[in-house]
This record gives C-alpha cells, structure tokens and sequence, in this order.
C-alpha cells in the first residue's frame, strides 16, 4: 500500500476540498455579520 | 438541519469508502496500488464535473425561461462547485498518469476537454465579475452556461469518438466491468461522493442567499442615504 501517488492523491483531494470550505466558512462568518450591521443600521432609522 | 443529516451522512459514507478503498479493494494485477485513484477520480467526473455541468445547464435554462433570480444563484453555486470537484479530479488524474503513463499530464482528447470543461466553469465566473448589472449578468452568463454544455456529451463520447491514451470504459456502456469487491467499492464511494456534493451544494447555495440578501440591504441602505 506504500504508493507515494495513491496517498498524494487522496492528499489533493483532501486540501482542495479543505480550502473550499474554509473560504466559504470564512465568507459566511463576514457577511453574517455584515447583515447583522445592516439590519442594525435600517433598524435604527427615523 | 437538512445540512447536518447531510453532512453526518457523508462522513459516515467517506469512512465506510476509504476503508474498503484501502483495505477491502483487492489489488489490481497490473497497475497495482495506483488503481485504487480509480475509486474516487470516476465519481469525481461523474458527479462532480458532468453533474456540476448539467445542474449549471438546468439553472441557466430555467433562469432564461422563468426570469427568476434563484435560478440565477443556483447556476453560479453549481458552477463553483465545478470549478473545485473538477480541479479535484484533474489532480487526482494527474497522480494516477505520472506512476502508469510516465507522465503527469498528456494532450489526450478525454482529458484536454476536461481540461475545457474546467476552464468553462471558470470563464463563467469571469464573465460574472465583469458584469455589474444584475438583470444583464445574469442573461449573459445563462447563455454562456448553456453553451458549455456543449462540452460534456463531447468529453463524455471523446473515448469513443476518438484514439486516446485514456483507458477503455470500464464502468461504462460497452465496459469491461469489475471485479465483484472492485464494484462494491466502487458503489460504495460513489454514494460517499454523491453525499459529500449533496453537503457542500446545500452550503453553498445558502451562502448564495445570505449574499443575496446583504446585497440587497446594503442597496436599500445606499438607496436611502
């Protein structure tokens, strides 16, 4: 099982993966809160 | 909620895959270890590439029919999720031709057009960036997404069509088929790939709503200053 090329594309696979959810993760966290921000701001209007 | 189920489903699937990927798959006689690449990169084109493409046709089409945004937004998830399940599959393409051709990458016809059908997904975003009106990005890229479709029956038919270096079908129509374990494996981690985009897709197109929504707040906040 010690095949250098089967582990590195599972590795691949893993990292691609990884780095997309983190972005989106990360994407959500900032426009949750900007929406939070933004409701705030309506909210408070005259 | 349905994201949870989802997400608990695919990672119990992914776990039950990589075991019988690596410990229950028998080895293959002549490419050895190298083959077990096979039982996730064929999921991978199948429903991350072909299915990410056909959802972003279904999309733009109803998009164009309908005038309805949602399918706007649905179209572009469906074509992130092209960009990464087909870079997914590219790499593990890659891994498997360097130890069995010799070389990472060849200009064979299966893989160039997969090579296309990528950088589709990705000229569809640009073409979404350059576009500042809603109303005419959307248009545009409808049209763009329904033309790259016409990619996939091509990729799809090109080892039939044409001599490539890519191997035979296997699991395909005229296919040599598997051996019984190589098949249950092979099941086994296409369900677990098909969960796992069920997931991320899910995710994704809720994040498309949130940004539709602070879109449209910070217009409405704009529009009143």
């Amino acid at each position: 099982m010690n095949n250098p090329f089967l582990f590195g594309a599972f590795a691949l696979v893993t990292v691609v993966f990884f780095i997309h959810n983190w972005l989106m993760s990360s994407r959500q966290k900032r426009l949750e809160k900007k929406l939070k921000k933004l409701k705030a701001q309506i909210k408070d209007r005259p | 909620m349905t994201t949870k189920v989802l997400g608990l489903l695919a990672f119990v699937a992914m776990l039950v895959a990589l075991y019988m990927i690596f410990l229950f798959a028998p080895t293959e006689a002549t490419q050895g270890n190298a083959q077990r690449i096979f039982y996730i990169h064929v999921p991978l084109a199948i429903v991350g590439a072909y299915g990410s493409a056909i959802l972003l046709f279904t999309g733009c089409l109803a998009f164009l029919t309908t005038r309805d945004f949602k399918w706007d937004r649905f179209a572009a998830c469906s074509a992130e999720m092209g960009v990464v399940f087909t870079t997914a599959q590219l790499l593990t393409a890659i891994m498997w031709a360097k130890p069995i051709w010799g070389a990472w990458y060849t200009f064979d016809s299966r893989g160039t057009l997969q090579l296309v059908l990528l950088l589709i997904f990705i000229a569809y975003f640009m073409l979404r960036s350059y576009l500042p009106d809603r109303e005419k990005r959307a248009k545009l890229c409808g049209v763009f997404g329904l033309l790259g479709m016409v990619d996939v029956p091509i990729n799809y038919l090109s080892i039939y069509l044409f001599r490539t270096q890519h191997p035979q079908p296997v699991v395909s129509p005229g296919g040599g088929g598997l051996d019984p374990d190589m098949e249950k494996t092979f099941l086994v981690s296409f369900i677990a790939i098909t969960l796992f985009y069920a997931y991320v897709f899910v995710k994704r197109l809720r994040l498309a709503k949130i940004e539709e929504e602070v879109e449209y707040l910070n217009q409405v906040v704009l529009a009143n200053e």
